[in-house]
């Protein structure tokens, strides 16, 4: 499988604090790449710098580059919009918009001028049963989104980001708000999406990135001196024979000292 | 453990001293207003012309001027006051040193006393753009008086928008213009309208500013460059200026007040209906 995604020894500092440093990963087509670590060192800063959304920040430094498809995402010429639609992104705490169901798809479907009516309307209806809700809101799509429970809310955010075909989805720690039952949900849609595009999730849930993942990184962090990437390779290989002492540590879930 | 009942019961004395002394000025005010002037007060009151210089007769060309000049005011102030908001936000920018040195200039601009907005708008409005003693001069100074209030109520809305919504938004690749328009503006129209009450009730109290530039012609203007006099205006005119007015000066307060209560009345019709239309969230674009 081709790379997708690209990042070389990518450092970010945000408000002149170091986030991580010396970030080297790839994300490959229709593969899930999970990120773990503990809290703190950088792994969803990661995912907000790969479309973008850290440019929203005001004091912002960064090294190294993220290629996405073999450029630069920071290329003047790169389309900015155009990439966050083919990079979706799944934030941790759902996030419909205040509107109702329908609508927080349709939103996402505004800037494409280039479908009918009709077309829009299927590709909606198509999304949503992807993630499972047209079965069971398909009577109230009018309906405020704001009234769903937790994890439908969560599918809906998914549906949202799945309208645009993206390529890549970025998911940082989409279950960590939900119960049992709706967490399972969403791993089953992870599973199912895996065929379409690939994934890249950020999780604290050591199982879920087992069940998942084919690819792991494991973020660390250096006290005061920001996170960087600890070991990463196949899921397989570092679930069962990890190279480094802090991963070992880490699955053992008594990481101790860092050792130097 | 008794102590600590005792506290409890004078917290809960004082919360409800506090609301009832809040009530009872409310009443007082309201009791002795229409006490003073609901006697008199009627259909014939509001649609008259005034007589001797509005000592006798009605109101109705100072209820079509009031209703001009603090109209167009809110309408001149309303979409920059929401725009500045929401730049002042910083939520769809980034939060630069001229975003924060602009936002104190708001906070000075808020200060400024109301006679000071008037030598203004009299000077700028009035002489430099000739619009003279005018119901644009009026409307233009108010807009730039209650500019302050509404830029700070958008921009408290507008920041307690959840930053995840508008990442989401942004992160599905959408027009920073379709954010505002589509997501934090629906979300956000009953705080906004609670912010142009306020700010309507401030342009309708007001008088220094608007003697120095609407003036206080009594006759019906016919076009916003026509002078025109505001209720306050006239209030302050027969309460101070003229012996025997004091009578309307209250049935004149008693309709400001009306005016004041029918446009609470409208918008909070209106909030509550748009909550509902939120609730079952049918926006269509």
């Amino acid at each position: 499988m081709a790379n997708l995604l690209s990042i070389r020894n990518f450092s970010l500092t945000l408000n002149r604090q170091t986030i991580f440093q010396d970030v080297n990963l790839t994300c490959k087509e229709q593969s899930i790449h999970a990120i773990i670590g503990p809290s703190g060192s950088g792994k969803s800063s990661l995912l907000r710098c790969i479309n973008r959304l850290v440019d929203q920040e005001a004091d912002v430094m960064r090294s190294g580059d993220i290629l996405w498809q073999g450029q630069s995402i920071w290329n003047a010429d790169q389309d900015l919009r155009q990439l966050r639609r083919t990079i979706g992104m799944v934030f941790q705490q759902p996030n419909p918009f205040p509107v109702s169901i329908y609508r927080n798809v349709e939103l996402a479907l505004l800037d494409l001028g280039t479908l009918t009516k009709q077309q829009r309307h299927e590709t909606i209806l198509e999304s949503l049963a992807k993630v499972r809700l047209l079965d069971e809101v398909g009577h109230r799509l009018h309906d405020s989104a704001l009234r769903l429970s937790g994890g439908q809310k969560q599918r809906l955010c998914i549906a949202r980001a799945l309208v645009l075909k993206p390529r890549l989805l970025l998911m940082d720690e989409p279950c960590s708000a939900l119960d049992r039952i709706a967490s399972e949900a969403i791993e089953q849609l992870i599973s199912r999406l895996k065929h379409e595009c690939a994934i890249m999730i950020v999780t604290h849930n050591l199982a879920q990135a087992r069940r998942l993942a084919d690819h792991v990184s494991l973020f660390w962090s250096y006290p005061q001196k920001g996170g960087y990437i600890a070991e990463s390779g196949h899921a397989k290989d570092f679930f069962t024979r990890p190279q480094s002492a802090i991963s070992h540590a880490y699955l053992q879930e008594s990481a101790g000292p860092i050792p130097s | 453990m008794a102590n600590s009942k005792l506290a409890e019961i004078s917290y809960q004395s004082a919360l409800h001293l506090v609301t009832f002394g809040l009530f009872a000025v409310f009443i007082w005010i309201l009791a002795s207003i229409l006490g003073q002037g609901f006697d008199g007060l009627s259909y014939q009151f509001l649609t008259q012309q005034p007589e001797l210089a509005g000592r006798q007769g009605g109101i109705w060309p100072i209820l079509v001027s009031t209703i001009w000049i603090v109209g167009l005011a809110v309408c001149f102030a309303t979409p920059f006051g929401i725009l500045s908001g929401l730049v002042f936000s910083a939520k769809l920018t980034r939060d630069t040193w001229l975003r924060r040195s602009a936002s104190h200039f708001v906070d000075i601009l808020a200060s400024v006393p109301s006679i000071v907005f008037g030598l203004f708008g009299n000077l700028f409005f009035g002489e430099l753009l000739g619009f003279g003693y005018s119901i644009l001069s009026g409307s233009l100074t108010l807009a730039c008086m209650i500019l302050p209030i509404l830029i700070r109520m958008s921009e408290d809305v507008f920041a307690s928008i959840p930053k995840a919504q508008i990442d989401g938004a942004l992160g599905l690749g959408l027009a920073k213009w379709r954010v505002f328009l589509h997501i934090m503006l629906p979300g956000s129209i009953t705080h906004l309208l609670t912010a142009m009450i306020l700010a309507t009730a401030r342009a309708l109290a007001e008088t220094a500013a608007l003697l120095f530039t609407s003036g206080y012609s009594l006759r019906q203007p016919e076009s916003w460059f026509d002078s025109g006099r505001t209720l306050s205006i006239h209030i302050y005119d027969l309460a101070v200026n003229l012996s025997g007015g004091n009578q309307n000066a209250y049935r004149s307060a008693c309709a400001l007040l009306a005016l004041l209560l029918l446009i609470n009345c409208s918008v909070y019709v209106f909030r509550k209906y748009w909550r509902e239309r939120l609730g079952k969230s049918v926006i269509h674009s």
